[in-house]
């Protein structure tokens, strides 16, 4: 079994102390990758069972201790782990009891290493799981204070909200704070081995609610940012309440006589200066490590550097999706941005050029509110085993998902993404014929103000890597202005088919296989051959059997059977109770699957050789998916019905076999809604052990409503006996994969890196041969200069290779 | 009577002109600014109240556009508000005299065109022992403001020997020396005594490009001088030479094209700071012009800066007043000037900015007792009377959308700014209700160089006005004062050389036109800065720029009587030395004259007798802002005060009356926080009620007279005051003013009713016996005369 699509950007990531490397909170786990290939080197499992809510890398202190990689990492479930990530190996667990969302560890900083220093505090976001989620205005968020070393909590609670808030600390340790509503909360903390009521705390006000919080690295300065856009920043906070001594205090003027001009209700600061440029909520803050900057970034997509002293801005616009963190290594070259569109970049840092980015699965999108029925967001190409998801940015993104990770990005619609926008064009349909050599999308411009919407149909044609797709064929407004309810490809045949809620279907062919009079014709690629209608009904599904011998297309409640060569109708069979949804044909087997999804949901069996109802359940089917050889068959299915507005969508996977009703196996997963099923023969690299077995080689993938996914083998037996629930499957198989990967699964990745470099035996991330040579001829240097520094540039990577490859020999 | 009717007329014209410089006094009560067009104003906030109000408005010439103003510190011997100067393109500087309202030549032009006028600072040693026996400041003037771009370091008197030669102490007194920025290239020095015209001092060597802006340093011994060629140059003040020169282009930048350095400022700290046309507002170390900050902030050009305590504030073209504050970082050891916020309350330009401090004497309204009844909404918003109070330091900001705004310098970004002068430059009108015309109500409309003549018709709810007649001022010299008689057929004006009477006939030949007659007077009369017709049409009053006051005969074109205003009334016969009267109104029958000086000094003449009746010095030392008497009761006459206090005065008994006796000292608090500066009083004509109209340019109010104004007053049924919406009426009583939802349905009630106006209001007559004029104007539409605003931000372009 195994799981990905993991949201990468559900916690602010945190960079190694060397910075090299980079962990990244992937659900249960933390995923480290490296930072100068961008690929995952190894992950840390069996730590947590919930979601990873924060990465605390434990800082370098002596230099004897460099090679060092400690972490503390936090989570939903309710424990604290410390971590050697350089081996994957989980230390210490602590538990807690609350679930974490959000840690810092303050005296990190100051104490340098742990083991020496005297007591470890964490400051932990949890969240009271005593009090009833129905109660709204409870103050369900607190904040405490964790002794790591003894694991005891310290004191009481340093304060209640109404939610858990995310926790920030000043670089040096002696400040934390937290946004509360419209206000910020700010604490300093004594140096070490402090008593709990040595903890001050100061409140700054603002009138809008405060979103997101920095402290300066050097200055006692601290900005804000509000769900307006604009940024606050206070200038010596706290210098009353956090004086030093008293006596200090009194030397000095009383400060409350001086004006503070921009400060609200008389808060401890001297002033207060606001910027405005965000349109939008800024979501991150973040002061250059130098002090002389501040990074802010919204839903714009544009990192903001303010210089501060001048109140100047400098701009990274064109990051493509709404920001969400923003991360300094300790290299300060290097610079990391969380995009939303679980994208992180690797910025070189002064100029922000995005070196190398590390890609997750894209988050679904929600498509406009009328258009929501006809739309599919996930296709499967199965042999290779890739899913393909239509993105918010006009994209078709194909993502290895035995791999996890994303191979290639396809732009369907040449429009520039603006994330603020409102949704005018999105790629309502994808899908993928069998083979993997054909692609067909759907994109639907919504008209404004009834003017300029187009439905565009575009075929596409495998270029010579994987999952390249190369534009062949497009079609403006396939069914004139009527959307497109199906698409689907013939297997074994150049011929796809579209149906429309118009009330026609039509045969689309490939030109080489109908140009007989004009051979230049030949290669233009797609054309319509047939057209067809049944009563004028709306057309709602359509699909070819496995054979590709017959086509069939659901008009409303009545499945209509085509010979797609000569488009002559067949047969008809029965009538459901509402229209169809989606058809499938089952394996090679004579078998029909359908399901409607109005409010009398049915899922049906229909046999073509005797034009009848074979059986049917009355249930919420969201998904369906047939294996092509064999007459088995999946089914996702809600447990709520459609109307009902239960916000958690847990469902069941039931695995059907044709002839019997009764299904073989069951599974119940959680987010099943806009959830996807798909059979995938097994890569036998990766699963060997399934493939000895040489019972089915199937394997079958369920991607939840949040495009995380998990592979498994629907025939194992202790899957289905064992396990009900995929939460806890995923302990078990994990845990096999652990043992997996810690043989093999970095060789993979560093197999793919050997392979890398041996086809093209200068690849690294540089090219310097690239821009040596670049230049008018008159002004380049004379060849000998040139080629000693080309063979140098070669060296030097040379070099750097065989020390990875020393380290993970080591490893 | 049932519901008031309200007329309203938009046809007007109205053409403010744009706020190019001020300036403010020594004391720092007072602020001088001068329009584009030429005119002065002087506006202060009186005692007793908080808001800003216009005492003095003064008519120049246009063609001598002000560049800047300079308010000089009143010597010890000459006690007062010191000199106030301006500079003007044209070369020359002029005294504004506020005591004669007028403008006299101190300097006669250069030749080129002075930019900038800075007057030495005085030393703070010698300063702080005058300020005890000083009365006019009010003991915090050592350390307010500092110093201002368009205005002097205006700090006490006192002058300083910093170039080394000794001074004996009564030199050092006499003259102040003044460094005058030339367009080309030369600063001027200058003495200034307590009279008569300035002497040259000396020229410092003469440099390339524009000098646009001065300033010296605290000790005197320096002046800063920023150029049009992008240059700040340090001076000498003992040698006359140049110290050393800053560039002020950042980063080399603006060596190309030219930069004009807009405006220069010397700190307490030894901090220069600089505005220019790249926008950028810079600090400088003075001693090493090394510079210490940058801020660009302005997306037009910096204009002006000012400074206070901790706080600089600069204004630029976009209509932005910044605030910057020194901050002193704990994690540093260096001080920083950090960018606060800023304030954009003019739509155009700001061209220039001024500290001043409000002085009050006596905090009368401070009891707490009167509870605030909560509302929905506030009818308009109050916040200015939250922030300001006596010494609070208020900073001023004036621009090319003629408007004046007044900013709390202390909590800067806290609070909204107030307007100071929602009309600004409005233009008075008159109306004469029974006319010649049919009965035709006839309205007089002063601009600053024409009269104009409207019949006033009321077509249902509109009002149609229709010029009748228009007089331009002979060589287009600015009007000062203008009067039509009640009948609407007589009307006079006078400019600043003489005045002239003329009437207005309608010939029988014609039917549709009518003819302006001029009305021959007598050659001996002096221009007149107020100007009255009698009731009965047969006299005109004038009260000429020599200080008394004389009625003429129309009919037999002589002066009958010639009054000399006098505080005491025993003696006879002495000069006229008192202020210039600027206001006069007189009764009904003909009895009574009341004149009104520039300082709210009230004289009541009786006609019959020819005589001074009675002096009444200022009313809680405020000035009068409007009068009248009403139409019924010509013994008793009603004014209004800058402090927004209403007063009636009984004349037969030379004391208030009877309704002042019991309520002008416990006004309602709604009253007290009347929007705006009251401008006007209108009662009814012809009827028994002794009600008024009091308005401002913002607000009117109902005020009934004959009616105590107890604060829980009983409505008595017997008073001619109609009751509609009686259920509605405060049951508690504390205080009667509310809000009117929508303007038409407005109810007539009761004392202290608050009207408010959505669009700046300049004239409120009443009409008839229930219906009431109000001529107003869009502001909106006046902007849309102004030329566009130099940077204008549109977002997302």
């Amino acid at each position: 079994m195994i799981t990905g699509g993991q949201r990468f950007v559900a916690s602010p990531p945190a960079f190694s102390q060397d910075g090299k490397k980079l962990l990244v909170c992937t659900g249960c786990t933390v995923s480290i990758y490296s930072v100068s290939t961008g690929m995952q080197i190894t992950e840390l499992e069996g730590g947590h069972t919930d979601r990873v809510t924060s990465v605390v890398v434990v800082p370098v202190g002596a230099p004897s201790s460099k090679f060092m990689s400690y972490c503390w990492t936090s989570s939903l479930d309710g424990t604290i782990c410390y971590w050697d990530f350089a081996s994957a190996e989980l230390i210490k667990k602590v538990k807690i009891q609350f679930p974490v969302h959000s840690m810092v560890i303050p005296s990190l900083s100051t104490i340098g290493s742990t083991e020496e220093g005297s007591n470890l505090y964490a400051f932990l976001s949890v969240e009271d799981i005593n009090k009833p989620a129905s109660e709204k205005k409870a103050l369900h968020g607190q904040v405490r204070i964790y002794n790591l070393k003894n694991q005891k909590p310290v004191g009481g609670l340093l304060t209640e909200t109404r939610n858990p808030e995310i926790l920030y600390a000043s670089k040096n340790g002696e400040f934390l704070g937290i946004s509360n509503k419209r206000k910020l909360h700010i604490w300093r903390i004594p140096a070490n081995n402090f008593r709990f009521d040595e903890i001050k705390k100061i409140k700054l006000h603002h009138t809008k609610k405060l979103t997101c919080l920095a402290f300066h690295s050097t200055l006692r300065m601290v900005a804000g940012g509000d769900d307006t856009g604009r940024i606050l920043i206070w200038y010596n906070f706290g210098r009353e309440k956090f004086a030093q001594n008293l006596q200090n205090l009194k030397g000095t003027k009383n400060p409350s006589d001086e004006a503070k001009p921009g400060v609200r209700n008389n808060d401890d600061v001297d002033s207060c200066t606001t910027w405005h440029w965000h349109p939008s909520e800024v979501k991150f803050l973040h002061f250059s490590s130098d002090g002389a900057y501040l990074y802010s970034g919204g839903n714009e997509g544009v990192i903001v550097v303010w210089q501060i002293d001048t109140g100047k801005k400098k701009f990274k616009p064109r990051l493509g999706s709404p920001l969400l963190y923003f991360t300094e290594s300790p290299d300060p070259s290097l610079s990391c941005v969380s995009c939303s569109d679980n994208h992180i970049h690797l910025l070189k840092m002064p100029t922000m050029d995005i070196s190398k980015s590390i890609s997750g699965i894209k988050p679904p999108f929600s498509f406009p509110l009328k258009h929501e029925g006809s739309c599919t967001q996930v296709a499967f190409e199965q042999t290779t085993g890739l899913v393909a998801v239509s993105t918010e940015d006009y994209c078709v993104q194909f993502y290895s998902l035995f791999d996890n990770h994303e191979v290639s990005e396809v732009q369907v619609c040449k429009r520039n993404f603006q994330p603020a926008d409102d949704v005018m064009l999105y790629v309502a349909l994808v899908a993928i014929s069998l083979d993997g050599s054909l692609m067909a999308t759907i994109d639907v411009t919504i008209p404004e103000e009834k003017l300029g919407g187009l439905v565009c149909l575009k075929y596409w044609t495998r270029g010579s890597l994987v999952a390249e797709y190369l534009l062949s064929t497009v079609i403006y407004e396939p069914h004139s202005d009527a959307q497109v309810s199906s698409l689907a490809f013939r297997p074994g045949h150049n011929m796809a088919v579209t149906s429309s809620y118009g009330g026609d279907f039509k045969v689309w062919v490939h030109g080489s296989h109908a140009g007989r009079n004009n051979e230049s014709m030949q290669r233009t690629g797609w054309r319509c051959q047939s057209v067809g209608s049944y009563k004028g009904k709306p057309l709602t599904a359509a699909v070819f059997s496995a054979d590709g011998s017959i086509l069939a297309i659901a008009a409303e409640t009545m499945i209509t059977l085509w010979d797609p060569d000569s488009n002559i109708l067949v047969a008809m069979i029965g009538d459901t109770l509402s229209p169809i949804t989606k058809l499938s044909f089952v394996g090679k087997s004579e078998y029909l699957v359908s399901y409607t999804h109005s409010l009398k949901p049915q899922l049906s069996v229909w046999s073509t050789s005797n034009l009848a109802l074979y059986w049917s359940h009355g249930i919420v089917t969201e998904a369906v998916s047939c294996s092509h050889d064999e007459s088995q068959f999946a089914v996702l299915a809600l447990l709520s019905s459609p109307g009902d507005a239960d916000a958690k969508g847990n469902g069941v996977i039931f695995f059907f076999h044709v002839e019997d009703p009764v299904p073989v196996a069951t599974w119940t997963v959680t987010k099943a809604k806009g959830g996807s099923l798909a059979f995938l023969p097994a890569n036998p690299s990766l699963h060997e052990s399934s493939a000895t077995n040489g019972v089915n080689q199937l394997l079958l993938v369920f991607m939840n409503g949040k495009h995380e996914y998990t592979i498994f083998n629907p025939h194992k037996e202790e899957n289905i006996i064992s396990k009900n629930s995929r939460k806890s499957q995923a302990a078990q198989d994990e845990a096999e994969r652990l043992g997996y990967t810690s043989i093999y699964g970095d060789l993979s990745n560093s197999n793919a890196k050997h392979n890398h470099f041996q086809e093209v035996p200068f690849a690294p991330s540089e090219r310097p041969w690239e821009t040596i040579f670049s230049g008018s001829s008159h002004a380049l240097p004379p060849l000998t200069k040139l080629c000693t520094s080309f063979f140098e540039s070669l060296l030097e990577k040379r070099l750097e290779n065989s020390n990875e490859m020393i380290i993970d020999a080591d490893l | 009577m049932e519901k008031l009717r309200i007329h309203r007329s938009r046809s007007v014209e109205w053409k403010p002109s744009a706020v190019v410089a001020l300036a403010t006094s020594a004391d720092g009560s007072r602020v001088a600014a001068a329009r584009e067009d030429g005119s002065l104003e002087i506006w202060l906030v009186s005692p007793g109240s908080i808001g800003w109000h216009c005492q003095l408005t003064m008519q120049g010439d246009p063609s001598s556009r002000v560049s800047s103003l300079l308010w000089c510190r009143p010597s010890p011997r000459n006690a007062g508000l010191g000199r106030l100067l301006s500079s003007s393109i044209d070369g020359s500087i002029y005294e504004w005299d506020l005591y004669s309202l007028n403008k006299k030549v101190v300097l006669d032009s250069v030749g080129v065109s002075i930019w900038q006028m800075a007057l030495e600072p005085s030393d703070d040693s010698m300063h702080t022992d005058k300020t005890n026996n000083e009365p006019v400041s009010n003991g915090h003037s050592n350390h307010h403001v500092q110093s201002d771009s368009e205005s002097s370091f205006s700090d006490n008197e006192g002058n300083s020997d910093s170039d080394g030669e000794f001074h004996a102490m009564t030199t050092l007194t006499a003259s102040q020396r003044l460094a005058v920025a030339c367009d080309d290239g030369c600063i001027r020095m200058y003495h200034v005594f307590d009279k008569d015209e300035l002497t040259y001092n000396r020229s410092f060597p003469r440099v390339s490009g524009r000098i646009l802006s001065l300033a010296w340093s605290h000790d005197a011994r320096l002046i800063f001088s920023g150029s049009s060629d992008g240059l700040i140059r340090c001076w000498s003040v003992a040698s006359f030479q140049e110290n050393y020169r800053i560039t002020v282009g950042l980063g080399g930048l603006g060596s190309g094209h030219e930069l004009c350095i807009w405006s220069l400022i010397f700190l307490r700290c030894g901090t220069l700071v600089s505005g220019d046309s790249s926008g950028s507002v810079q600090f400088w170390d003075s001693q090493h012009g090394t510079l210490l900050q940058a801020h660009t902030y302005h997306k037009g050009d910096a204009k002006a800066l000012t400074a206070s305590q901790d706080d600089v504030f600069s204004a630029g073209s976009d209509g932005q007043v910044v605030l910057y504050k020194l901050s002193k970082l704990t994690g540093e050891q260096m001080v920083k000037w950090i960018y606060v916020g800023y304030v954009r309350a003019h739509t155009h330009d700001v061209t220039a900015l001024a500290m001043a401090k409000p002085i009050r004497r006596e905090d009368l309204f401070h009891d707490k007792k009167t509870r605030k009844i909560r509302r929905q909404e506030k009818p308009i918003n109050f916040s200015y009377h939250k922030w300001a109070r006596s010494g609070v330091p208020m900073l001023i900001s004036g621009g090319d959308d003629a408007k004046l705004f007044a900013y709390s310098a202390k909590e800067f970004t806290q609070f909204s700014p107030h307007d100071m002068c929602p009309a600004p430059q409005r233009p008075l009108l008159k109306l004469a209700s029974t006319t010649i015309n049919c009965g035709v109500p006839v309205m007089l409309f002063q601009s600053s160089d024409y009269l104009d003549v409207l019949d006033v018709k009321i077509d249902g709810k509109l009002v149609v006005t229709q010029l009748l007649a228009r007089v331009k001022s002979k060589g287009s010299r600015k009007i000062i004062c203008s009067a039509i008689s009640g009948s609407g057929m007589l009307f006079a004006y006078s400019n600043q050389v003489k005045p002239f009477l003329f009437e207005l006939k309608k010939p029988k030949a014609q039917k549709t036109k009518w003819m302006i007659e001029k009305i021959q007077l007598p050659n001996k009369l002096p221009y007149a800065h107020s100007l009255l017709l009698s009731a009965d049409s047969s006299c005109l009053m004038l009260a000429g720029h020599d200080r008394k006051i004389y009625i003429v005969d129309i009919k037999k074109s002589e002066i009958v009587q010639t009054f000399v205003p006098q505080r005491k009334l025993d003696r006879m016969n002495v000069v006229a030395n008192e202020p210039p009267i600027t206001q006069m109104f007189t009764s009904v029958d003909g009895q009574w004259l009341a004149a009104i000086n520039s300082f709210g000094d009230i004289y009541i003449f009786d006609l019959e007798i020819k005589r001074q009746h009675w002096f009444v010095s200022r009313l809680n030392d405020a000035s009068v802002t409007a009068g009248g008497f009403p139409p019924k009761n010509s013994n008793t006459f009603v004014v209004t005060t800058a402090s927004n206090e209403i007063f009636e005065l009984d004349l037969k008994a030379k004391n208030l009356g009877e309704w002042s006796k019991h309520h002008s000292a416990h006004l309602p608090r709604a009253f007290q926080e009347f929007p705006g500066e009251i401008i006007g009083l209108s009662f009814l004509p012809f009827s028994s009620s002794t009600s008024a109209i009091v308005y401002s340019a913002r607000a009117m109010c109902l005020i009934n007279f004959a009616i105590p104004a107890d604060q829980d007053m009983e409505f008595q049924n017997g008073s001619d005051q109609p009751l509609v919406n009686h259920d509605c009426k405060n049951s508690n009583g504390a205080m009667q003013k509310r809000k009117f939802q929508d303007h038409e349905s407005r109810t007539n009630g009761n004392d202290f009713d608050l009207f408010v106006f959505k669009d700046p209001t300049l004239f409120v007559s009443h009409f008839s016996e229930n219906s009431i004029l109000i001529v107003e104007k869009q502001w909106k539409e006046v902007v849309r005369n102004f030329e566009a605003p130099v940077h204008r931000h549109i977002f997302g372009t």
